[in-house]
């Protein structure tokens, strides 16, 4: 499991670090970045940012903290189908729907950005690099949630819950919220990992054991710790090429090949 | 009404979780539940859930009852159509 480079926006607004994976970025663009994400407000862990049904006005960008898309069925039981980490946007193209076939709610305490639609629009009109960016990020959520479903469709318990902690182990390492020693702050519940992989809790809950036991990872307040990366990403057959983290930024690599093919 | 009998299994979850008990209805599997016993399930240890269940589109949700017969009683109804009396031992499978 190999972790993205180090790059050259260490310390900067999440949102950018995660752009600029995908295109390089001018001073002039994060600046405009920095400016949109100013007015941020804190929201408590437990609410929902926005919820099925609603219209949306507003794109969320997630600064601190983790939101989650999730969906429910009549009799309580739910799904959720991504966590949205910082720098991730919850997400462009909800602002294109007339009402939310999903609901998105705070899975810890978050701060928060909400980017009215005409600045979004507006943004994308005036820097078509950070919205070739956009549109990169869009994608790679869309290839995220396609491995999430070969998850839960097709992977055993032990390969789900690996495969998870693998991806988000890259994903935060992206924002740098990743240590040295491979852990980072995992603010699920055993109920919340069971609604994301398709398990009960008792089963998720053996499943943590024997990957613990298997000395594959460690909990400990609330932080998980892969003590064997390469083990961990070999259980759950994990390849991260669907998130687009390795190399030089994605736009320079499509740059490259479409150079050579000429 | 059907005919219900129970049979003690071990069962194999990589856990301390051992303790089964498989559930017949007129000879045909419905399904097995199992006790909590590994200490890693905290406050639910020593309750029971449902393992698995025949027959019906049973969804348990990860459901735990307090005893064995509370989750015999909970599958049975649902995909046998009455209740399930788990009175007194419950033997062996040999």
């Amino acid at each position: 499991m190999s972790k993205p480079p180090s790059e050259p926006y260490r310390g900067k607004n999440p949102l950018i670090r995660k752009l600029g994976r995908f295109v390089p970025l001018t001073q002039a663009e994060c600046e405009v970045i920095e400016q949109v994400c100013q007015s941020s407000h804190q929201h408590r862990q437990g609410s929902d940012l926005i919820q099925q049904g609603d219209k949306p006005r507003t794109v969320f960008l997630i600064l601190k903290g983790w939101a989650f898309r999730y969906k429910q069925l009549e009799d309580g039981s739910r799904q959720i189908m991504a966590y949205l980490l910082p720098g991730d946007l919850c997400d462009i193209q909800i602002l294109l729907f007339e009402k939310m076939d999903h609901s998105i709610g705070l899975l810890s305490d978050a701060e928060v950005v909400k980017i009215p639609a005409a600045e979004i629009l507006d943004l994308m009109d005036r820097f078509p690099r950070i919205e070739r960016a956009l549109m990169w990020a869009t994608l790679v959520d869309e290839a995220t949630l396609r491995e999430w479903l070969l998850n839960v469709g097709q992977r055993s318990a032990l390969q789900r819950l690996a495969h998870l902690f693998c991806e988000l182990c890259v994903r935060l390492s992206v924002v740098g919220l990743v240590d040295e020693d491979e852990s980072f702050v995992l603010p699920l519940t055993q109920t919340e990992l069971a609604d994301t992989t398709g398990l009960s809790t008792v089963h998720v809950n053996r499943t943590l054991q024997r990957l613990r036991k298997d000395n594959l990872i460690s909990t400990l307040h609330g932080r998980l710790t892969i003590l064997n990366p390469t083990k961990l990403a070999e259980i759950a057959g994990f390849n991260n090429d669907y998130l687009h983290t390795d190399g030089p930024p994605v736009e320079q690599q499509l740059r490259a090949r479409v150079s050579q093919s000429m | 009404m059907s005919s219900m009998s129970a049979f003690k299994v071990r069962i194999n979850t990589h856990t301390a979780d051992t303790s089964a008990i498989i559930l017949l209805a007129d000879g045909v599997l419905i399904g097995v539940v199992s006790e909590l016993l590994d200490e890693c399930h905290g406050p639910e240890r020593g309750k029971w859930v449902i393992e698995t269940a025949f027959g019906n589109d049973v969804q348990s949700h990860g459901t735990t009852f307090p005893s064995a017969s509370d989750a015999a009683n909970w599958l049975s109804a649902r995909v046998a159509g009455g209740m399930f009396k788990l009175d007194g031992e419950v033997p062996e499978l040999r």
